[in-house]
């Protein structure tokens, strides 16, 4: 693949010593990865920490790479690890759906309109995604916003692909069952989800 | 309630999988407009070269990099428009551009 190709050729040139081949290679990854981590954490200034540091260890640990294998399951990885060690370290996790839901019912009941509508429906989901754990709602961003496969996802992980698939699936369910629960939020509008 | 409202309750129970768009869209809308800062990679390149981590490979000019990295922004301000660095090669010997950067301490001195 193109992509693998190039990220191979810079690898190269940075066990060179070459930073600008480092640039090169963080031009390439560094929105995706901002982004995977801002998606989990949340929070602007951790998600820059964890890709600054995610490009330090791959810069500390180039020599180790194997060149025949893609990249960005490495850089996801460290991605994901270096998120979990803050969201734990942080203890910011799993917003109380229930205060959420509750803060959704006591406000203004805005018209019926369907922008409003869709402006909730999404404020909900929010809400039910910030409230799943950590295990899955990573594999739902890597799968979601990352557009990863679940042979790739499984791969970032190191874990078997069933249980990707089985994480996907509950925290799909979790996501179903919560927006069904609360549809009343939205003035008893029916909505199916498949 | 309109007749707009009426016909089409916001159901979209059309669409191929619903969940699927909630999800993908809160996501986006999360990160949306959102980079990281281009003092990113300026922290990145301090490190490098406060920990002298850029000293790698195995040849006698190994050294250049970790010099290169911690010259860069100078370079970067004294000669700023010109493209000195179109001009380096990796292989190239230190003093090749060591000497405009010699140079151009004396100049701002």
């Amino acid at each position: 693949m193109a992509l693998h190709d190039e990220d191979s050729r810079l690898i190269s040139r940075i066990r060179q010593g070459d930073l600008l081949a480092l640039g090169v290679l963080y031009e390439r990854h560094k929105k995706q990865m901002y982004r995977v981590a801002l998606a989990i954490t949340r929070d602007p200034n951790a998600a820059e920490d964890i890709l600054q540091e995610g490009f330090l260890r791959l810069y500390g640990s180039v020599d180790r790479f194997d060149e025949t294998r893609p990249l960005a399951p490495w850089l996801y990885r460290v991605t994901v690890n270096l998120s979990y060690n803050w969201v734990t370290r942080r203890g910011r996790w799993l917003v109380p759906m229930e205060g959420a839901m509750e803060r959704l019912r006591a406000g203004p009941k805005s018209s019926p309109e369907t922008v409003v509508e869709q402006n909730e429906l999404q404020r909900i989901v929010r809400e039910a995604l910030n409230a799943l754990g950590f295990e899955h709602r990573v594999v739902l961003v890597l799968f979601y916003l990352g557009e990863f496969s679940l042979k790739e996802i499984a791969h970032i992980l190191n874990l078997p692909e069933g249980t990707v698939k089985s994480r996907l699936h509950y925290g799909r369910k979790r996501l179903r069952s919560r927006l069904e629960r609360d549809r009343r939020v939205l003035g008893g509008v029916a909505y199916e989800f498949s | 309630m309109s007749s707009h409202s009426q016909e089409e309750p916001l159901s979209l129970r059309s669409a191929t999988d619903l969940l699927d768009q909630l999800i993908y869209q809160a996501l986006q809308d999360e990160v949306r407009g959102l980079e990281p800062s281009p003092q990113v990679w300026v922290r990145i390149r301090q490190r490098i070269a406060a920990t002298g981590a850029s000293c790698r490979g195995k040849d006698a000019t190994a050294w250049v990099p970790l010099l290169r990295s911690g010259a860069l922004a100078v370079l970067d301000v004294l000669f700023a428009g010109s493209d000195w660095e179109a001009r380096l090669t990796k292989h190239r010997a230190p003093v090749s551009w060591l000497l405009p950067f010699a140079g151009g301490l004396v100049w701002a001195v």
